[in-house]
């Protein structure tokens, strides 16, 4: 009989049963385990995340399996951190689409798995990194409500910063 | 794929649908979907819940295009995404009306639809009117392509929406001129979503399978047709034809359609994520990028204005690193602040502290922008020992008797200090209290704002060569987790050429004292109260010192480095003897531990002055490193060999090798940023980060450059230089880059009395 597994569900009672260290990734799956389960996993146990579509688990089991034998340091608030680029992988694995990439950083912060949802934070910093204005309503699909003066004091305000 | 072999030509017929697309129940009865689908339109306005599952499950092209949308974007409304919860299709038509009419509609409406049997004219007519920007053009290519219109008209890619959708989910832009006689209507029942659109005939609230089982006679009654009989799939199983019909897009459409979907899953992740998620990624982005964002719209401008966003960018780019000093910025602004923004009453108060900041140093950077300069003449020609600064005063030390003291702002001999019979060669103030050593044996405490001597302590048998300040500081928890908090009260130590270190209560002089004509306190050393300890141990002059919570670190011209623990009644905890000569200058970082000391053998040695153990020996330096400093996690040096060194502290790399001085290099000072140095002639600016040289700050030095310091604003350094005469005079040189934007006539001076 193989180990036992952890089934993860679905808004849509999808079921995605996993090994538990992959499923441990995430600190809120981690503590329900452990809290529920004190002597160890005997047998599949099961949790569902309504909060998740099936879509978007998948997603992000597929990032935790990659990832399941990775430490992560945890002073994420470290100066070095923040101007750290994101890992490689975690890129390629974050190239979908904005609906997506929402869903993900959404789902990262409600399962608790930090690092996940700081290369998803990072990545959408990316996207927004060195726009203009118009390049930024253009990239996500914003209307720009200012009234010509609202927007002309900002940008007098800002009219040191512009490249000189 | 292999290579040389085309590219499928229908790419996802060997696609297996997933999740939301895979069919489910397929012996469900068509009745019964209908029914649930009644039922949910029902009960949903109590359930938002089931919204907002229902609004997650939606990345199905067809029916949940128009959630996106809406919930991205100010002209969608709650109403509009709850009905995405029923069959999709008259809530879009709905918001084509609103858009078109105007209307503000009851909550009701969310079970009004408009419709009648008459479904066959939705398809293509809806498209003309509705869908289609250009309906002009837009009709004709329906027109005349209808039967395949699905995939053709993918270069109109509203069309295609309106085309699978029956109903154009991003309607609200596209102007519709010819449809008057579209009405909602409110309906009191269930009516069955199946009949989309159009026509002012009231319908039936039951609408049966067969009433749609008309055999079409035209490509678009056809289209119509199954467009209706498909809304007695569920959801899931809508999903699932979908899936099914793109199974036979060719790939050119598909990607024509990437392109439209992608689109149209754009969306506002700046305003729609949860604040603290916006708030970290923002706390990625830099200065310039947050000013565009501000300027994207109101939403953004709104998020941007925010004080924990400017106070981190100010600690991240270095600009001010301490808490207390941001603090003190922003609940007690200086007065000129507002200057540097064009109406301050808008603008978050830490964004214009970033901006002036920012400014400011970007000034110091620029090598075109010529800061303001005062050129003080001091009153003799003698060496400046020791100098230091803020935005009110300079302080300095000369191989004589007098402390001078001038303004920052204009460089004016504020006062002189008398009292020493011999040069002063070690200074420092915190608050109003000023301490000086000097040949005289005797160290001095004055307070400032009087200019009055009101202590002397003597003890020293020979020169006071260096001192330092310990100010009370949390130096640990207790067992309880309390924190410790040491030394006291404030400390001076004091290093002698007469090898010893002494330990003194520092009294602090807290403003103007009453009585100005008392004479200062003055006692031999064994009644001084004030006397705490004498540290002895090194068997040559103390060269430098400096002291943090209860550690002393001294060095020496007996090329050893001392540990004093205060808390085991300052005991030498270490004798440090790696260096083969003298020891000129220390820094320490209380926090790792670690102390650097620089030597007349051309290293720096990294020491853990807890254990007392080498960690490291920065090599590099061809000469003597007279100069070391640690600032905000930089360590800089600086040599006899004209060059200056970049470390990494904790690693000991040597970053950068700073070349251009053509001397000994005499002084430096930097703050993490920025690095300014001197030797004789030479007053140069280096960037850290970049380890590069910036620019030279004086050009017109004949003489050496004797000190130098800054801060964010000016950079004060003492010089030499030679009259035409051939007589050497000493300056005060203030370089000001803090001019405000406004170029107001500088505000009228509050200087000391």
């Amino acid at each position: 009989m193989s180990s036992p597994k952890v089934i993860i569900i679905s808004s849509e009672d999808e079921r995605f049963p996993v090994d538990p260290k992959v499923a441990e990734k995430s600190v809120l799956i981690k503590n329900m385990i452990n809290d529920l389960n004190p002597d160890g996993l005997t047998e599949d146990f099961e949790i569902p995340t309504p909060n998740v579509r099936a879509n978007v688990l998948s997603k992000v089991l597929e990032w935790c399996e990659h990832h399941k034998n990775t430490t992560f340091h945890e002073e994420e608030d470290d100066d070095t951190k923040k101007t750290t680029p994101v890992e490689e992988w975690d890129k390629n694995f974050l190239k979908v689409d904005q609906e997506m990439l929402y869903d993900i950083i959404m789902a990262a912060n409600y399962l608790n798995i930090t690092p996940l949802m700081i290369s998803g934070c990072k990545v959408v910093a990316e996207m927004i990194k060195s726009k203009s204005p118009e390049e930024l309503r253009k990239t996500f699909n914003i209307v720009n409500d200012f009234t010509p003066e609202e927007e002309a004091a900002i940008r007098r305000e800002n009219e040191w910063a512009e490249d000189r | 794929m292999t290579r040389g072999k085309l590219p499928l030509v229908f790419p996802l017929q060997e696609s297996v649908p997933k999740f939301e697309f895979e069919n489910e129940n397929l012996q469900g009865k068509l009745c019964d979907v209908w029914l649930q689908n009644e039922y949910q339109k029902l009960s949903i306005r109590n359930e938002p819940r089931e919204n907002r599952k229902r609004y997650r499950t939606g990345t199905n092209m067809a029916n949940d295009g128009t959630s996106y949308d809406k919930e991205s974007t100010e002209s969608g409304d709650d109403m509009l995404i709850s009905d995405t919860d029923c069959n999709s299709q008259s809530s879009v038509v709905l918001s084509f009306y609103r858009e078109r009419d105007g209307l503000v509609h009851p909550p009701k409406r969310r079970l009004t639809t408009n419709e009648e049997g008459s479904v066959s004219t939705i398809g293509l007519n809806n498209c003309n009117k509705a869908g289609c920007p250009s309906a002009g053009a837009c009709g004709g290519n329906c027109a005349d392509n209808n039967g395949a219109n699905i995939i053709l008209v993918a270069t109109a890619p509203i069309t295609v929406n309106a085309n699978i959708n029956s109903n154009n989910p991003r309607t609200p832009n596209s102007p519709s001129p010819s449809t008057p006689d579209f009405e909602p209507q409110q309906l009191p029942l269930p009516s069955p979503s199946a009949s989309p659109v159009s026509g002012d005939n009231t319908k039936p609230p039951y609408n049966p399978i067969e009433s749609q089982l008309i055999p079409p006679s035209t490509q678009g009654e056809l289209i119509d047709m199954m467009l209706n009989l498909s809304n007695y799939l569920s959801d899931r199983n809508q999903n699932h034809l979908i899936f099914k019909l793109l199974q036979n897009v060719n790939r050119s459409s598909l990607s024509s359609l990437n392109g439209i979907i992608d689109h149209s899953l754009r969306r506002d992740l700046i305003s729609n994520l949860p604040l603290e998620l916006t708030y970290k990624i923002l706390s990625y982005l830099d200065y310039k990028t947050l000013l565009s964002i501000s300027r994207v719209c109101k939403s953004w401008s709104k998020i941007i204005n925010n004080t924990n966003i400017w106070v981190n960018l100010l600690k991240k780019d270095k600009l001010i690193t301490d808490d207390k000093v941001i603090q003190q910025e922003l609940t007690n602004p200086d007065q000129n602040l507002n200057e540097w923004s064009s109406d301050s009453t808008k603008f978050n108060l830490a964004q214009i502290l970033y901006k002036k900041r920012c400014i400011i140093y970007n000034r110091w950077m620029k090598p075109s922008y010529i800061p303001k300069r005062i050129s003080v003449k001091c009153p003799s020609s003698k060496v400046v020992t020791c100098l230091q600064h803020d935005d009110e005063k300079i302080i300095t030390g000369i191989d004589d008797k007098p402390i001078n003291i001038y303004s920052s702002k204009t460089g004016k001999l504020l006062k002189v200090l008398e009292g020493h019979e011999g040069g002063v060669w070690a200074l420092k103030y915190t608050g109003n209290t000023l301490v000086t050593g000097s040949t005289d044996r005797t160290i001095r405490l004055w307070n400032i704002a009087t200019g009055k001597c009101t202590h002397i302590f003597r003890g020293h048998t020979s020169t006071i060569r260096c001192l330092d300040i310990i100010h009370p500081t949390v130096i640990g928890k207790d067992e309880n987790g309390v924190d410790i908090t040491f030394p006291e009260f404030p400390l001076l130590i004091t290093g002698s050429r007469d090898h010893n270190i002494h330990v003194w209560k520092l009294p602090l002089s807290d403003g103007e004292e009453a009585n100005d004509d008392d004479a200062p306190f003055d006692c031999n050393e064994v009644d001084n109260p004030y006397l705490i300890a004498i540290l002895s141990g090194h068997t040559q002059a103390v060269r430098t010192i400096t002291g943090y919570g209860n550690i002393i670190i001294s060095g020496s011209y007996d090329s050893t480095v001392r540990v004093w623990d205060l808390l085991n009644n300052g005991t030498c905890k270490h004798v440090l003897s790696e260096h083969s000569d003298k020891v000129y200058s220390i820094a320490m970082d209380f926090e790792s531990k670690l102390c650097y000391s620089a030597s007349m053998d051309h290293t720096i040695n990294v020491w853990n002055f807890e254990h007392g153990k080498l960690v490291n020996t920065l090599e590099g330096h061809t000469s003597l490193v007279g100069l070391v400093e640690l600032v905000d996690g930089v360590l800089v040096s600086g040599a006899a060999d004209t060059s200056l060194r970049i470390w990494d502290p904790k690693s000991g790399e040597n970053y950068f090798k700073l070349e251009g001085h053509s001397n000994s290099i005499t002084c430096f000072k930097h703050d993490g940023l920025r690095i300014v140095s001197g030797s004789e002639r030479m007053l140069k600016l280096w960037d850290t980060k970049k380890g590069k040289f910036t620019r030279d700050l004086l050009n017109d030095v004949s003489g050496n450059i004797w000190q130098v310091s800054i801060n964010y604003k000016r950079c004060i350094a003492a010089i030499q230089r030679f009259n035409s005469q051939g007589e050497d005079e000493a300056y005060i040189e203030i370089l000001d880059f803090s001019e405000s934007p406004k170029a107001i006539e500088t505000p009228q001076e509050f200087e000391m009395e």
